[in-house]
């Protein structure tokens, strides 16, 4: 019986020094991440039959058991996982919102300057000194788009580097869980089944993190190991193997990472950016596609936009030098590239048709073969050309410079992506600014009509020389009062009927073949007056190209005539603007979700000291009154003996 | 729920990186005096801000262009006060050449003040900006736009172009005038028809300017007068320059200073004096001639002046011709400087325009970009208040601690 006595109080006294041990550790780990508490699992001892009784034989702890919620935890890591996904794509887009929208930075000033410096040079159209202001400041636009440009570039590369970062914490991830699954099988084996709980905690907070990359699913095996798969299925741990991802260049387009599943036989396979989503790098992979991408192409629309019709005017006016203007801005190109996987030998040639029809997006080209394309536009997945090449569509017209495709083989259309890049100025002659119009009208001094002519407008350099004189002889008009009509002499031949008595307050005319040239005539015109349309040479204080080019700032060329470069580049910044606060209304809710989870599962979990110190009295307390118990069992000896002596 | 010691902490911190994060948000606010920081805080206000800028920017332009063409109006209002000084004071020398007891030195004396006239005149149609291009050129702003000699005449050699300049929206305003609307389209006589006596007239017949009745038909006149039986008659060739036909009416008794109708009595003409047989006057169509032309014309009869009979008459004619087409020279002027004039009226409207505008588009902008301070400091003040409350708290939640009283 005193033997029993004593078993009891030693098992008493084990269980409370267990019980402190447990606590103790608690309290030693309350601060450690991705600990979950532990907790005594204490039972009777098979009682002993003796007298026609039961009697108790004391305690045993039968586990160390770690207090965990598996459903609770994967709620926690699948919100964590998608909080870091909107906290990369939101930090990524507010880089691009700061750029676009500050005051300083952004397009609008440059712009704005352009056009103030082509109103200050028609004031005074022959100073060099204005027209060497103009080509600065228009200097200064190319350059501020093409540091937008390096800024978001800058961002692609940083996106870039995050994902050959992030494929490497998760490739370490894996390794470690491989061989945390290795070490939990082996401890439990050992243990005959019972819990590793610190290992257990160590490789879930491994997958937690893991999860900040990128979103995993797992499946416990019965061994006590997981296995732990990415996108649809692609096993990353099996046991204790791990499989390794890598950043690899992507097929299409060269400047961009993706990140790909390795292959045991060496090769990679990219995983589809639809499959990964979760975590760093699914917020990475959407920010570069959904906003990055269309951030620099609308910037690069905007710049081809201005190149092509800013020129187009351009070219209608008259130099310093008397010749017909060229070209403004260097007209960024359009980029096609064929796909590195491609069995054929395609290649693909795009060019802008017209610039202010283009979209915002990126294409991609499939061969079908048989020499039949499909052109599907990225943005919205429709199929804008099919067919065999060339193809127009967009404001684009594709064609197969050379080689030939096989079917499978796909390209990429980049019509934008580079605008912004590219633009420059054409010229750094200030003498080669065109302020004035080629041509000019006049009537004859000698004319007693009061019929008078308009200044007139180019449209088109049709029939105008490059160089001063544009028509070798000038155009005249002479009145034929008789017929109502002025009689064409000189650079073309016909009529062109007028009648004084209805037509006086002005009747318009177009002469296609002569720079297209509209024109108004007005008045009462005699018999045999004269009207002349000559080239205007040594038309130095003209200015009347330079209003139609300052007419431009409040025209509305773009988007298919409904958008002016300003109000274009607005939107670009409102939709990066939207984007960004959608998505950060998206991560607050997020966030919360993420809280509730996260405090859900440290409800469970965690660890509260103040239960831990209650703990620790309830098992001092046990410990005491284990060890009186020993106590008095060694009384109870010492009273058998006492009787004995 | 069950509570844990790290949710204590992390909530707690948590929520003081919340409250930090709009404290940190409202004072940089506060910092830069701007309520949308970035284009993600109100993506329409951003975009409304930029178009606004623009159209802030664009009216400011306006109002340097307007500052540039009242510039440019006032140069060649100056130049032009200046040619209808110098016409002006020519057109009284003219009438004092008018007076019949005039020696010939007196004659020479006026055609060289004449000479310094036009020589005057030709300074201000040629007068320079100050890049050193013409004013009155169109737009050959380096050709010099009138050049020539009182014998061998002046030409003009700019053209017809008017520089404008973008003052308002949809409004280019013409800044610079041509010279030829200014000096050289004048139209001679009386704007209608112009008199003139044949250069070999012989008698001391003198033509008035004539005068519109009803309404000039566009034919040429021509009077030739012969010696009647009663004194010199005349007779009246009317040829019609639409149809090429002539007729001739008369021979009619001359009665000097009668008035001669033609025309079916559209028009009437008086000649004065005594023409002698063969004398011959014409009415012709006004046509544009040059004020140069026109003085030139008046300096030559002048220089070659005699004081005979004929030789007066041909003066007198020659000075009436020459009067009618400076009066005309006068109004062109005058009506250019009175559309210099209305054009800087219209400049000074546009620029009040331009002004209000320019305080509304501040006042719209700095609606949709700036930070209100009352309302910011106090929401500063505010977030200052309860981060403080959620430290204190926080610091207290903390403190408990059951080991405090082991």
């Amino acid at each position: 019986m005193g033997t029993s006595i004593l078993n009891i109080g030693a098992s008493g006294l084990a269980a409370a020094q267990a019980g402190l041990l447990v606590t103790g550790h608690n309290i030693a780990n309350a601060a450690t991440p991705g600990y979950s508490r532990q907790a005594l699992v204490q039972a009777t001892n098979s009682p002993q039959f003796l007298g026609g009784s039961y009697f108790g034989q004391g305690t045993n702890v039968s586990a160390v058991k770690r207090i965990y919620s598996q459903f609770l935890a994967a709620e926690a890591a699948s919100a964590q996982s998608r909080v870091a996904q909107l906290e990369t794509h939101s930090g990524e887009l507010a880089q691009i919102n700061a750029v676009l929208a500050d005051p300083n930075a952004g397009l609008s000033p440059a712009l704005q300057d352009l056009f103030k410096s082509v109103q200050e040079l028609a004031a005074s159209p022959a100073s060099i000194p204005a027209r060497q202001a103009m080509l600065s400041s228009a200097q200064a636009l190319t350059e501020r788009f093409r540091s937008l440009d390096t800024r978001l570039d800058e961002l692609r590369e940083g996106v870039n580097a995050q994902l050959v970062s992030g494929v490497d914490s998760i490739n370490a991830s894996a390794r470690e869980i491989a061989s945390l699954n290795e070490r939990i099988v082996v401890a439990q084996a050992v243990a005959g089944g019972r819990p590793a709980n610190d290992l257990l905690d160590q490789r879930d907070a491994l997958l937690a993190e893991l999860n900040g990359q990128v979103r995993v699913t797992t499946s416990a095996q019965s061994d006590g190991s997981v296995n732990v798969f990415i996108g649809n299925g692609q096993p990353l741990v099996v046991g204790v193997q791990a499989s390794q991802l890598r950043a690899v260049q992507d097929a299409l387009d060269p400047s961009r990472l993706d990140v790909a599943f390795q292959l045991p036989t060496g090769g990679a396979v990219p995983l589809q950016e639809s499959l990964l989503t979760g975590g760093a790098i699914a917020g990475l992979l959407a920010f570069r596609s959904a906003s990055l991408d269309s951030a620099q192409n609308a910037l690069g629309r905007i710049a081809m936009g201005l190149a092509q019709t800013f020129n187009a005017q351009h070219r209608l006016g008259q130099d310093l030098n008397g010749a017909l203007g060229g070209d403004f801005f260097v007209m960024p190109a359009a980029h096609a590239f064929a796909a590195a996987t491609n069995a054929g030998s395609a290649v693909l040639q795009a060019s802008i048709t017209d610039a202010t029809l283009l979209g915002a997006s990126d294409y991609r080209v499939t061969a079908l073969g048989g020499g039949n394309f499909s052109v599907a536009r990225l943005s919205d997945g429709a199929i804008v050309a099919s067919g065999a090449l060339p193809a127009g569509f967009d404001g684009l017209s594709v064609s197969l410079a050379s080689g030939a495709a096989n079917a499978g083989d796909s390209f990429l259309i980049q019509p934008t992506r580079s605008g912004a890049h590219d633009i420059a100025l054409a010229f750094t002659d200030v003498r080669a600014i065109a302020a004035g119009a080629p041509l000019r009208t006049q009537a004859a001094l000698a004319n007693s009509g009061s019929a008078t002519i308009s200044a007139g407008t180019v449209t088109s350099v049709t029939g105008l020389a490059g160089a001063a004189p544009h028509i070798a002889v000038p155009l005249t008009l002479t009145f034929d009062a008789a017929a109502g009509r002025f009689d064409l002499s000189g650079a073309l031949a016909g009529t062109l009927a007028y009648d004084p008595a209805t037509e006086s307050s002005g009747k318009p005319f177009s002469l296609a073949a002569l720079g297209g040239f509209e024109f108004t005539i007005a008045g009462v015109p005699a018999d045999g007056d004269v009207l002349t349309i000559s080239s205007n040479d040594n038309g130095t204080a003209d200015n009347r190209n330079l209003l139609a080019l300052g007419a431009l700032q409040t025209a509305r060329p773009l988007l298919a005539g409904n958008a002016s470069y300003q109000s274009a580049y607005a939107q670009l910044v409102s939709e990066a603007g939207n984007d960004g606060r959608e998505l950060d209304a998206a991560l607050a809710a997020q966030r919360s979700l993420e809280q509730t989870a996260h405090d859900a599962l440290a409800s469970v979990s965690g660890v509260n000291l103040d239960e831990e110190a209650a703990n620790l009295m309830r098992y001092q307390q046990a410990y005491q009154a284990a060890g009186k118990i020993i106590e008095i069992s060694g009384k109870l000896f010492e009273e058998l003996l006492a009787i004995a002596r | 729920m069950r509570v844990t010691t790290s949710m204590i902490f992390d909530t707690g911190v948590a929520t003081l990186q919340r409250q930090s994060a709009s404290l940190l948000h409202t004072q940089q606010q506060v910092a830069t005096g701007r309520r949308l920081l970035t284009a993600a805080d109100d993506p329409v206000a951003a975009a409304r801000a930029l178009d606004l800028t623009q159209a802030r920017e664009i009216n400011a332009q306006q109002l340097a262009n307007q500052d540039a063409g009242r510039a440019a109006l006032g140069l060649a209002e100056a130049h032009l006060t200046g040619a209808q000084d110098v016409i002006e004071s020519m057109q009284a020398r003219l009438v004092q050449a008018g007076n019949a007891t005039l020696s010939r030195s007196d004659l020479a004396s006026i055609a060289q003040d004449l000479r310094a006239g036009f020589a005057q005149l030709l300074a201000n149609a040629n007068a320079t900006d100050g890049n050193g291009d013409y004013l009155f050129s169109g737009y050959q702003g380096r050709t010099r736009p009138f050049s020539g000699s009182v014998e061998g005449g002046v030409n003009y050699n700019g053209d017809d172009g008017v520089r404008a300049l973008h003052v308002a929206a949809s409004r280019d305003l013409p800044v610079s005038l041509s010279g030829a609307d200014v000096f050289a389209r004048i139209r001679d006589g009386n704007g209608s028809f112009a008199t003139a006596a044949a250069s070999g007239n012989t008698g001391s017949g003198v033509i008035d300017g004539g005068n519109l009745v009803a309404g000039y038909d566009g034919h040429r006149y021509t009077i030739t007068f012969a010696a009647g039986g009663g004194g010199p008659e005349y007779s009246v060739e009317d040829f019609d320059p639409a149809t090429g036909a002539s007729t001739s009416s008369g021979p009619f008794a001359y009665t000097a200073g009668a008035p001669i109708p033609l025309g079916s009595g559209a028009i009437e003409v008086t000649v004065t004096g005594t023409p002698a047989a063969g004398d011959r006057f014409t009415v012709a169509p006004s046509s544009q001639v040059s004020v140069f032309d026109v003085l030139g014309r008046a300096i030559q009869a002048l220089d070659a002046a005699t004081t005979d009979a004929a030789g007066r008459a041909r003066l007198a004619n020659a000075l009436g011709e020459v009067r009618g087409a400076l009066s005309g020279s006068l109004d062109g002027i005058l009506s250019a400087r009175a559309a210099v004039g209305s054009r800087m009226t219209e400049i000074d409207a546009l620029a009040a325009t331009g002004g209000d505008l320019k305080v509304r588009y501040e006042s719209m902008l700095s609606q949709l970009q700036d930070v209100d301070y009352a309302e910011a400091i106090s929401r500063l003040t505010q977030q200052q208040t309860s981060l403080e409350a959620a430290q204190k708290s926080f610091l207290q939640v903390t403190q408990l601690s059951l080991f405090k009283f082991l």
